[in-house]
């Protein structure tokens, strides 16, 4: 059990941003933030006595390719937006690597559909969260409300690193 | 757009919903789109005829786009296709919006007109940064361009194609002993798609999807992207700044009136369109949202119900605008009031 960010949480910065003239997409973003939870870890066990895992390692890190801003665009508050989201999910991050060294099977088929399925579940987490903070902060134009979840995210990371969300 | 705000505005952002309307049996589903989604099934259960070309271009759409974001080495991409749920579209009614400072477009291609050529219609509104009551109308960009009858056929085959499909992401079987790496990649960008083909007799479907692109529900997002893509480069590309006509009004009043839960920040959207676009029928639809928490939501609600009742409450008698909390009241008091008779 282990876990490691590229970035450190909060590490990122303009220089981790490619700058492009238009948003990829074809549509009107001013920046994006692309990240990955990825697992590695070791099937063990036998048929007999089951499987589980071992040599479980988390990695959160930023993806160059989705992390991007127009070139214009930058500013400190977007910028600050954009690392929240990247800090929220370090912090699922952690939840992963807590809870997947913990996952059996009795065959290594159903150990690995149960890893799918966390590490499914904790994107699905971290996007729900991200959601939560977006409408709060709409998208980060809100001030006091950005404010207020920089607040709520520092809170969970003084407090052990749990996120207190339903 | 008859959901209220409230729980709407913070539900989970992940959604999928494909039916067939009317009289034909209903294959929807709602699920997320890993680990095996279904293909949908054919109408009435009956066969239908694949265009093996056809559905090898859209494979290749679609493969590419699930690759880009697919971050689990060794993955594998299944996709196959399953009967469209519309056999012969006829009408088609779309929508994308992004959240982020982004856009929010409109597609509604009409082939049953009488003339040769089918119409095209497409809407873009770029949202204002702080809306304000009885400010600048939306900034709208819009096109209507008649098409050639095969580029339309071949735009709505695409389409439905992707929209019969089904994709499967497996991963390589475990080894026992052996190591392996799974993972999911996600982003910051929140998309809304939405697809309503109609066909002959009853036949209808709609699809919706909304939520972070990421590679969890790429198999669930992915048909409707390249669906929509297909669709839009019909006219997309001509898009100039104009004033909305009626056919632009009816248009939005089909978009109103489904039903479902929309992203806040589709909601918003719409409600900035509908200061230029709000037909007196949505009335019931916009009223909901004076009660939104947002005053930023109120203030789009508000400035579209001035246009959908004719009636603009935004301003005292010496022309200064009034206080948000003012004028929702004072809509509140219009729209309750009985309609008018005309006899």
């Amino acid at each position: 059990m282990s876990i490691s960010f590229r970035p450190l949480p909060h590490g990122v910065t303009w220089t981790h941003f490619r700058v492009v003239k238009t948003s990829p997409n074809g549509d009107d973003l001013m920046a994006q933030t692309g990240y990955e939870l990825n697992a590695t870890f070791r099937y063990k066990g036998s048929d007999a006595d089951g499987y589980s895992i071992a040599n479980a390692a988390v990695t959160v890190k930023l993806i160059p390719a989705d992390t991007w801003v127009v070139a214009g665009k930058k500013s400190a508050a977007l910028l600050h937006h954009e690392q929240l989201h990247y800090v929220i999910a370090t912090l699922v991050g952690r939840e992963l690597d807590d809870e997947l060294a913990a996952l059996t099977g009795d065959s290594s088929d159903e150990v690995q559909q149960a890893a799918r399925d966390l590490i499914q579940a904790k994107n699905d987490r971290a996007l729900a969260i991200g959601q939560a903070y977006d409408d709060d902060t709409d998208h980060g134009e809100d001030d006091a409300q950005q404010k207020l979840w920089l607040n709520r995210v520092h809170d969970w990371e003084h407090n052990g690193n749990q996120v207190n969300w339903p | 757009m008859s959901a209220p705000p409230g729980p709407v505005l913070r539900r989970a952002a992940f959604a999928l919903a494909v039916g067939l309307l009317g009289l034909r049996p209903t294959a929807g589903f709602a699920a997320r789109p890993a680990p095996a989604p279904a293909a949908p099934a054919s109408p009435g259960g009956a066969g239908c005829a694949h265009d093996a070309a056809l559905e090898a271009a859209v494979a290749r759409a679609l493969r590419k786009r699930v690759r880009d974001l697919e971050a689990t080495p060794g993955a594998r991409i299944e996709i196959s296709f399953g009967c469209p749920a519309v056999s012969e579209p006829h009408h088609v009614t779309a929508l994308i919006a992004h959240g982020h400072g982004g856009s929010l477009s409109m597609l509604d291609l009409d082939t049953a007109r009488e003339s040769a050529a089918s119409e095209v219609r497409a809407l873009r509104l770029q949202p204002a940064r702080a809306p304000e009551l009885a400010g600048r109308p939306p900034q709208i960009t819009r096109a209507v361009v008649r098409r050639p009858a095969d580029a339309i056929r071949h735009a709505l085959a695409f389409a439905s194609a992707a929209l019969a499909s089904s994709i499967r992401v497996e991963l390589p079987a475990p080894v026992p002993g052996g190591v392996q790496t799974i993972a999911a990649r996600a982003t910051t960008h929140d998309e809304a798609l939405e697809i309503r083909l109609v066909g002959p007799g009853d036949q209808s479907s709609f699809s919706r999807w909304d939520g972070y692109v990421d590679s969890v529900h790429a198999p669930a997002r992915v048909p409707l992207e390249i669906a929509w893509e297909a669709l839009w480069d019909l006219a997309g590309g001509r898009l100039r700044p104009g004033l909305a006509d009626d056919p632009d009004r009816a248009a939005y009043q089909r978009v109103m009136e489904d039903d479902g839960a929309r992203p806040r920040f589709v909601e918003e959207g719409l409600l900035e369109l509908g200061a230029a676009l709000a037909t007196r029928p949505l009335v019931p639809s916009l009223t909901p949202f004076l009660e939104a928490p947002s005053e930023r939501t109120r203030t789009l609600a508000v400035n579209a119900l001035a246009t959908a009742t004719g009636t603009d409450l935004r301003r005292d008698a010496a022309g200064a605008v009034r206080p948000l909390a003012d004028v929702t009241a004072a809509y509140r008091g219009l729209v309750a009031q009985p309609p008018a008779r005309h006899d």
